[in-house]
């Protein structure tokens, strides 16, 4: 896979050589201390890079990597750390409180305090000690409940539990800082490649979904009138990556380290979308360690951000916003598969009303799964009511039930968005489509409804009346 | 529609929904060796599966178990089986979060678990006397209850990871009898789960969210693991010593099948030389780990 990334980056640069200028940082041969990645910026539309800011640019790099480093007692977060209290670099202020405002979104799921816990599974890399789950579980914890006060004056002072660490994200940080640098230079049009990440901004139109989710190049060409806001891409193959790996060692185990229990989680791979680098990381951070629900339910609550996520059998996930936020307009207008499906579900007004649960799939006529839209409900004794989808998905698809299930939300109406690609992110192949919406309730009933329809014939909306557990189902193009 | 099996799932019952039958009293041994899964097992099935197993464990291929080959063998089986019961119980554990969150606003409030903490106790003191007490009489059994005459057993490995239960008198009584006089009151039951809902309550604000509930009972469920982890190489070196009967520290083949035969015996109850689920459990040996159930939790 990285071989073929290589590649894309390779023909991607190729295919504007013309008018491009690429550079790659660090210029100076030889192991920089800290060890710094590659990072690769590519300029339009005729833009150069002076010597002197070639030398900025390297110099923003290794300032970022070496204040962040906390193999070096000096650096300017290890002071911080030892302190518990002091000013920090205007850059690492405000990503720290960045990093808090996610923090307190997320409970404690994206946390930039965990130092002490990074540190305890490196020794444990080192061979120093045998990881004990009770232990990383206490440090992730002590770290979340401690206490942090942030000034004006970009200083800050926190109780001990908390050290912080944002090593895992100095890429995206330094990349960030670059882009800075590029707006004070009147530069807005560039791409911006570090390892796991893609910084794009420019007139040029430019297609995300086609850079790096297919891993194959699809380039567009100009479109008229787009900004030049930088988004960031991110990705994580989980899989393929120890869970910490120092500059001499690795873990063999292979994830991402959930901030909130402190071990290694490999559910998904991910790539994430967000107006920054730091938030495209983190928000690809939060993905390979939640469920598939959770990521989407973040994601679609901003519209600067998207996710789309491919777990190990190839199952896609993608929240609503992410072929908004990846393909150009262009391609956007010529997606005619795009739909919405909107149900409602009634109100009971009874002592003990539970949130029922809730399947929305799309089958072809012969009632194989093309699409699972929605799954609110997590025990498999209850899924089991929705008895029509139980049978022909749910006993036979229990990585889907794992990833994907998520919490009952009372009778709160689904609005869900469908991109016309299938489980495993291909076309669908039928034309010929049925959608279907099962509802159990405990103490209640089960309802099932199913609407057959073809993307031609959704020009106007189909809307259905349901009866007792669904109240309406209204099937709409997006076009 | 829903509503008898809600009861047993709030409740926090040890059955999963879908092993209502009993397991099947020779599961275990019925699994591990009945290669062919036609759910049943001759003797001469049972032995060559035994004697794979026995070259499979000798990793030096000198025709004996050492000691640290036979601990080795049983320890990969033991840490493959916890983690299969540690992901199965983490998955109940958020089941049951909501499940005890009844008005579904995503927390557990002190009410809720009340709510849930009465019906426990009101169960366990059958003869309403408002104390638990050693010696009194065991709530009638939930799995006899709902399970139907006609329900078969089924294959179903015990699990190796069993936590405190508060499921019967003796179990009740050692986790909520906090002065030691053997009697659990209904202000000791609920100080205990008030001191718990507290501890599991973070970021003290009074509810516990999903996340809270789950680490909570991680921590217990991991203590667990690491005791029963313990407690089952200790049981190994052990059972190396008693099988080695020559005491020469390399146990043969037929030292290694005396155990191997002892269980066939003692499950083979019709003595056909088959065991099948038609065998009838065997008398209990001893009292049967009943202070432990799979997913039992204090907060309940």
């Amino acid at each position: 896979m990285v071989g073929r990334f290589i590649l894309y980056l390779a023909v991607f640069t190729a295919s504007y050589a013309v008018n491009a200028e690429l550079y790659v940082f660090p210029t100076t041969s030889g192991e920089a201390v800290p060890h710094t990645l590659n990072t690769e910026i590519t300029l339009y539309e005729e833009q150069t890079l002076s010597a002197i800011e070639r030398k900025n640019i390297d110099l923003l790099i290794k300032d970022t990597y070496q204040t962040l480093d906390k193999s070096n007692a000096t650096s300017a977060l290890s002071e911080i750390n030892q302190r518990h209290e002091g000013t920090l670099p205007a850059w690492l202020f405000t990503a720290i409180k960045q990093c808090e405002a996610w923090f307190n979104r997320t409970e404690g799921n994206i946390s930039c305090r965990n130092g002490a816990l990074y540190d305890y599974w490196a020794e444990y890399v080192q061979g120093k000690h045998d990881i004990s789950r009770r232990e990383v579980r206490r440090l992730a914890r002590v770290a979340r409940i401690a206490e942090v006060n942030f000034n004006d004056d970009n200083s800050v002072a926190f109780a001990s539990p908390i050290q912080w660490d944002l090593s895992e994200f100095a890429a995206s940080l330094a990349v960030d800082r670059i882009v800075n640098y590029l707006a004070s230079l009147d530069i807005h049009s560039y791409h911006i490649s570090a390892l796991g990440l893609e910084t794009h901004a420019s007139n040029q139109g430019f297609s995300w979904q086609g850079a790096v989710a297919q891993e194959a190049v699809t380039q567009t060409g100009r479109a008229a009138g787009a900004n030049s806001k930088p988004s960031t891409i991110a990705y994580i193959r989980p899989w393929q990556r120890p869970v910490l790996s120092t500059s001499k060692l690795a873990s063999l185990e292979k994830g991402v380290l959930s901030h909130s229990d402190g071990w290694p989680s490999a559910k998904f791979q991910v790539i994430s979308v967000a107006d920054n680098a730091f938030e495209a990381m983190l928000l690809a951070h939060y993905s390979a360690t939640k469920t598939a629900q959770q990521a989407m339910e973040l994601a679609n609550a901003s519209p600067s951000l998207a996710v789309k996520l491919i777990d190990e059998s190839g199952r896609v996930f993608t929240s609503n916003t992410y072929t908004g936020r990846t393909s150009d307009e262009k391609e956007a207008e010529e997606n005619e598969h795009a739909i919405s499906v909107d149900i409602t579900l009634p109100l009971f007004d009874i002592a003990d009303y539970r949130g029922p649960y809730v399947s929305v799939w799309i089958s072809d006529e012969r009632n194989h799964l093309v699409k699972s839209l929605a799954l609110r409900g997590t025990s498999e004794r209850w899924l089991g009511e929705l008895r029509t989808w139980w049978r022909r998905v749910g006993r036979k698809n229990e990585g889907l039930v794992d990833g994907f299930a998520g919490a009952t939300k009372k009778n709160t109406p689904l609005h869900i968005e469908w991109d016309g690609l299938d489980d495993f992110g291909k076309s669908a192949n039928s034309s010929s489509l049925i959608l279907h919406v099962e509802v159990a309730r405990e103490h209640g009933g089960r309802s099932y409804e199913k609407i057959p329809f073809t993307f031609d014939s959704l020009t106007t909306p189909i809307t259905v009346k349901g009866v007792d557990e669904i109240a309406s189902i209204t099937l709409s193009s997006m076009n | 529609m829903l509503k008898t099996v809600s009861l047993a799932v709030v409740s926090a019952l040890c059955i999963s929904a879908s092993a209502l039958a009993a397991p099947h009293s020779a599961s275990g041994i019925i699994l591990t060796y009945d290669l062919n899964k036609d759910e049943s097992l001759p003797l001469e099935e049972f032995v060559d599966a035994r004697r794979s197993r026995f070259n499979t464990s000798d990793t030096n291929k000198d025709g004996v178990l050492d000691e640290s080959e036979y601990v080795y063998e049983w320890e990969g089986k033991v840490e493959k089986r916890l983690a299969e019961n540690r992901k199965a119980s983490v998955k109940q554990t958020h089941i049951r979060f909501h499940a005890v969150d009844s008005n579904d606003d995503e927390f557990i409030t002190i009410d809720e678990v009340n709510a849930v903490g009465e019906r426990s106790f009101s169960r366990m003191d059958s003869d309403n006397d408002g104390v638990v007490a050693l010696g009194d009489p065991e709530p009638a059994s939930r799995r006899s209850a709902s399970q139907k005459k006609d329900d078969k057993p089924e294959l179903v490995q015990r699990p190796m990871l069993r936590m405190p239960t508060s499921h019967n008198i003796q179990g009740f009584v050692t986790l909520y009898d906090q002065n030691g006089d053997e009697k659990v009151t209904k202000e000791e039951f609920h100080a205990v789960r008030k001191a718990q809902f507290q501890r599991t309550d973070e970021n003290s604000d009074d509810k516990l969210t999903e996340q809270e509930y789950v680490l909570e009972f991680e921590d217990r469920l991991d203590a667990q693991i690491e005791k029963t982890h313990e407690g089952q190489i200790k049981q190994t070196y052990v059972r190396f010593e008693v099988l080695d009967t020559d005491e020469n520290g390399k146990m043969t083949f037929s030292e290694y099948m005396v155990s191997g035969f002892n269980a066939f015996h003692r499950y083979d109850t019709n003595g056909d030389g088959y065991l099948t689920l038609a065998d009838p459990a065997p008398a209990p040996r001893q009292q049967e780990q009943s202070d432990t159930t799979t997913t039992a939790q204090v907060s309940q």
